[in-house]
C-alpha cells in the first residue's frame, strides 16, 4: 500500500468521483482496514462536507435562489435520486418544486403542459420515441450548447464517460423516419434497457444443452423443453410480449424481426416493408416459436410475461434485460440464481435489438434554464447514478458507472449478466423504428397482424401484407 | 319484508339471484381485503389460498412511507371543501330550481347537469392554462373549484326532488304566519330535507373521494388526491399488489363510514328524488 495511492482515493471521494462506499471498497483492495480508511477520511481537509465539496472551481452557486419544476417518473432512478434532492439545494442554492407520477400519467399530464406551453416544467423525464414529438412541437431545448458551455458545465461531469453509442440514441436532426444519432443532442441517458435471452440455466444443465446461438436452435429447444416438468412445474419453452400492442413489437418479435435484417419502414418511398422477404420469414419464424409459449401469450404484456417467468414456468423469455432485477429478487421471484444471461441468437442478418432509454430533458418554455441545467448536470452526474444503480437503476449510462465496484458487486450473482447488457450497449442494441411520433399507431396495426399469425388464423405473408397496407394508410396521413 | 316468508318457486329464485348478485359485487372487495393481509409469495400462490398467515406488513409499508398519508390528507380537504361549497351554494339553487319559476328555468337547470356528464377531458387543456395563469395550479382553492364540477350538479339535481317532496301547503301556512322567503327556506324547507341533504352530501363526498383527472391535471406535488397515491403502486416492472390492496383499504374506510349512516337516506335520495327531479 502506498500513500499517495490513498490520497489519490481521498481526492477522488472528495472530487465526488467515487463514494463513501466505493471509497471503503477500494481501501481495502489496497490492504487498508475499513476503520483505517475512516482515520483517513476524517484526518483529510473538508471531510465533513466531502460530498458537497467540488474539486475544481466550478459555481455551483451560480443560479442562487431560483425554483426549478421537474417532473419525473415513478421509477428506482427517481426513488433513489430523491433523498439527495436537498444535497442539491444545499449545493447550489436552488429550490426544488418536483413531481412525480406513474408512468402512464406522468406522460398524459407532461404532454399537456408542453404542449400548452405554460412553462409548468423546466426538467422532466423522457426516452427518445417521446422526444420525436417533442423536437417537432419546439417544446425541448437542445443541449449541445450547454454541455460545450465551461461557465454552465463542470470539467468533472465529464461527459465523455456516457457510452457514445447512447448519447447517439438521443441525438435527432429532426428529419421523419430517418436521421437518428444526427443533429442536436435532446437529452442526458440515466437509465437503459436493450433485449436479451434469458434461460433457465438449471433447465439445461439438466438436459445438457447448449445456450442456443441461432434460431434454429432456439427453435429446438424450445420445443424439446415444452411440456416437461421441472421441480414439479410444467414449463412453456419460450414467453415474450404477444399482446396486439406496439410495445410487443419492438421487444422479442422486434430482436427477431431485425435480426432478419428486416426493416419496419422505407423512408425514401415512404412505405411500410414489414412485408419485405425478410420480415415475412422473420414472423413466419415467429409464428412458429410461440406455438411453445404459455396458453394466453396473446394477452400478455411484458407484466405478464416476466411473471411467468419468474413463476419457474417457462424455460426461455426474449425482453429487457434490466428485468435481471426482479428475477434476482427474492421477494418476486422463483427463479433467483436460476436464470442465464446471453445475446439473442444470431439471425440472418446479425444480432440487432432496439433501445429504450429514460433521459432527462430540458423545456424549451423553461423559465429558468440555467437552473434546470445545473439540476440536470447533478441528476446525471456519476455519484448520483453510480448510487442509484445498486438500487435497481439499471442499465447504467455510464462507462465509470458500469465498472464501479459497487455496481458490478450488486451484480456478482446474476452471472454473465454485466458482460451481456454491456455488449449489447456497445454493439448491437440501436434505435431500429422509424424516428415518428406516430409509431405507436404503425406499431398497434403491425401487432394486430403479428398476433394473427401467431393464433394461426393467416399465413405470415398475407398477414404482414394486410399490415403494410394499413401502415401505408397511416403513413400517408403524415406530412414529410 | 314484514309478512310471513313463503317459499315459491319465485321466492327461491330470488333469493338465490339475490345471493350470487350479492357475491358477485362483494367478492372483490373480500378479496382485495384478503390480499391486503397476505406476504408477496402467498398472493402470488396457485392455487389461491383462502386461509393463511395474515401479516401486517403491507399496512406497515403503505403508512410508514411514500406519498400515501399526504395525498390522503390533500383528498379529505379537497373532498371536504368541496362538498361544503357546493352545500352552501348548491342548497339554495336546488330550492330556487324547486319553487320558483322564471325564465330559462330548465335550461340553466340543464346546464347545471351538464357539468356532470361533459366528459372532464373535453375542458382540461383550457382549464389547465387557466389554472397556471391565475395561480390556481396545485393550489387547494383550485380544486375545490373545480370540483364543483363534479359534486354541485349532482347535489343540485338531488335536493331539487326534495324540495319538490315538500307539500306547497306548509310552506303556504309559514307564509301565511308571515314568513319571508328565508325564513321558509331556513326554518321549514331545509329541516325537512335534512336526511336529503346529507346523502346527497355523503354522494357528492364520495364521488370527489374517487376522482381521478382534475387533482391529476390540477393538482401537483402539494395537491395531488389519493387516486394517484393508489396508481402509484403500479409501479416501474412491478405491481406491490399487498401494499396497493392495504391502501385501498384504507382509502375507501372513510366511504364506507359515511355511506353506513346515510344508507336509507342515500337510497331514497337516488330514487325518489332522482325520478321527481327528473
Amino acid at each position: 500500500m502506498s500513500e499517495r495511492q490513498v490520497q489519490e482515493l481521498v481526492q477522488a471521494l472528495h472530487a465526488g468521483r467515487i463514494d463513501r462506499r466505493g471509497f471503503l471498497r477500494r481501501a481495502a483492495v489496497l490492504g487498508i482496514s475499513a476503520p483505517a480508511a475512516m482515520w483517513f477520511l476524517r484526518g483529510a481537509p473538508g471531510a465533513a462536507a466531502q460530498d458537497a465539496t467540488p474539486a475544481s472551481n466550478f459555481d455551483w452557486k451560480q443560479e442562487s435562489g431560483k425554483t426549478i419544476y421537474p417532473i419525473l417518473v415513478e421509477h428506482p432512478y427517481t426513488d433513489a435520486m430523491e433523498p439527495f434532492f436537498s444535497e442539491f439545494e444545499d449545493l447550489t442554492g436552488i429550490t426544488l418544486k418536483y413531481e412525480k407520477l406513474p408512468e402512464t400519467q406522468f406522460r398524459e399530464k407532461l404532454l399537456l403542459a408542453l404542449s400548452t406551453g405554460a412553462g409548468t416544467y423546466d426538467v422532466f423525464m423522457t426516452g427518445y420515441i417521446d422526444d420525436f414529438r417533442y423536437v417537432g412541437g419546439g417544446w425541448i431545448e437542445p443541449l449541445d450548447g450547454y454541455v460545450a458551455d465551461p461557465a454552465l458545465t463542470n470539467p468533472d461531469w465529464d461527459f465523455g464517460d456516457f457510452y457514445e453509442s447512447l448519447i447517439e440514441v438521443n441525438r435527432w436532426n429532426g428529419e421523419l423516419a430517418k436521421g437518428v444519432g444526427e443533429g442536436n443532442l435532446w437529452a442526458l441517458p440515466v437509465n437503459e434497457e436493450g433485449y436479451a435471452l434469458f434461460y433457465r440455466k438449471d433447465i439445461f444443465e439438466q438436459e445438457g444443452i447448449e445456450v442456443p446461438k441461432s434460431y434454429d436452435d432456439l427453435l429446438k429447444v424450445a420445443e424439446q423443453l415444452h411440456g416437461k416438468e421441472y421441480d414439479g412445474q410444467k414449463v412453456s419453452g419460450f414467453v415474450a410480449r404477444g399482446d396486439r400492442t406496439w410495445p410487443s413489437m419492438t421487444t422479442g418479435y422486434g430482436t427477431i424481426f431485425w435480426s432478419w435484417g428486416a426493416e419496419v419502414m422505407d423512408p425514401e418511398a415512404w412505405k411500410s416493408t414489414v412485408n419485405s422477404e425478410a420480415g415475412v420469414a422473420a414472423t413466419d419464424y415467429w409464428g412458429k416459436l410461440m406455438k411453445f409459449a404459455p396458453e394466453g401469450v396473446s394477452g400478455f404484456t411484458w407484466y405478464e410475461a416476466m411473471q411467468a417467468f419468474m413463476s419457474g414456468t417457462v424455460a426461455m423469455f426474449i425482453d429487457a434485460d434490466h428485468m435481471a432485477g426482479s428475477f434476482e429478487d427474492p421477494a418476486q421471484s422463483k427463479v433467483v440464481g436460476k436464470v442465464g444471461y446471453s445475446l439473442p441468437p444470431e439471425g440472418p442478418g446479425g444480432i440487432h435489438t432496439n433501445i429504450w432509454i429514460w433521459s432527462l430533458g430540458l423545456a424549451s418554455a423553461a423559465k429558468e434554464k440555467n437552473a434546470a441545467w445545473l439540476f440536470m448536470q447533478w441528476a446525471t452526474s456519476k455519484k448520483i447514478l453510480a448510487d442509484s444503480a445498486v438500487k435497481n437503476n439499471i442499465n447504467p449510462t455510464r462507462k465509470s458507472v458500469a465498472t464501479d465496484p459497487t455496481v458490478l458487486e450488486y451484480m456478482s450473482s446474476w452471472g454473465d449478466y454485466p458482460k451481456v447488457y454491456q455488449e449489447l450497449i456497445e454493439t448491437y442494441s440501436r434505435v431500429m423504428v422509424p424516428a415518428l411520433p406516430e409509431f405507436a399507431q404503425l406499431g398497434d396495426v403491425w401487432a394486430k397482424s403479428v398476433q394473427e399469425v401467431v393464433l394461426g388464423q393467416k399465413d405470415a405473408k398475407t398477414a404482414m401484407d394486410e399490415a403494410a397496407a394499413e401502415m401505408d394508410k397511416v403513413l400517408a396521413t403524415i406530412q414529410h | 319484508m314484514t309478512h310471513k316468508q313463503t317459499w315459491t318457486i319465485g321466492n327461491i329464485a330470488y333469493w338465490i339471484g339475490f345471493t350470487l348478485f350479492f357475491i358477485f359485487t362483494l367478492f372483490p372487495l373480500v378479496w382485495v381485503g384478503m390480499m391486503a393481509f397476505k406476504t408477496p409469495v402467498d398472493i402470488f400462490a396457485v392455487p389461491p389460498k383462502i386461509i393463511f398467515t395474515p401479516t401486517l406488513d403491507n399496512f406497515r409499508d403503505v403508512l410508514s412511507g411514500g406519498d400515501f398519508l399526504d395525498y390522503y390528507r390533500n383528498t379529505f380537504i379537497i373532498a371536504a371543501g368541496a362538498v361544503t361549497l357546493t352545500l352552501v351554494v348548491g342548497t339554495p339553487a336546488a330550492y330556487v330550481l324547486a319553487r320558483y319559476d322564471f325564465r330559462f328555468k330548465e335550461d340553466l337547470a340543464f346546464t347545471f347537469l351538464s357539468f356532470r356528464f361533459a366528459p372532464e377531458l373535453a375542458v382540461i387543456i383550457p382549464l389547465f392554462v387557466i389554472f397556471q395563469r391565475f395561480n390556481l395550479y396545485d393550489n387547494y382553492l383550485g380544486l375545490i373549484l373545480i370540483y364543483q364540477a363534479i359534486t354541485l350538479p349532482l347535489l343540485i339535481w338531488l335536493m331539487r326532488g326534495y324540495f319538490e317532496d315538500i307539500p306547497k301547503d306548509i310552506e303556504q301556512a309559514a307564509k301565511v304566519d308571515g314568513a319571508g322567503w328565508w325564513q321558509i327556506f331556513s326554518r321549514i324547507s331545509i329541516p325537512l330535507v335534512l336526511p336529503g341533504v346529507a346523502a346527497a352530501a355523503v354522494l357528492a363526498f364520495i364521488f370527489s373521494w374517487n376522482a381521478l383527472v382534475f387533482g391529476l391535471v390540477l393538482g401537483g406535488r402539494e395537491t395531488y388526491p389519493v387516486t394517484i397515491a393508489l396508481l402509484g403502486y403500479m409501479g416501474y416492472q412491478n405491481v406491490d399488489w399487498g401494499p396497493m390492496a392495504a391502501a385501498t383499504l384504507i382509502t375507501i374506510v372513510p366511504e364506507f363510514i359515511l355511506a353506513f349512516f346515510v344508507l336509507r337516506s342515500l337510497v331514497r335520495g337516488l330514487t325518489f328524488g332522482a325520478v321527481h327531479g327528473g
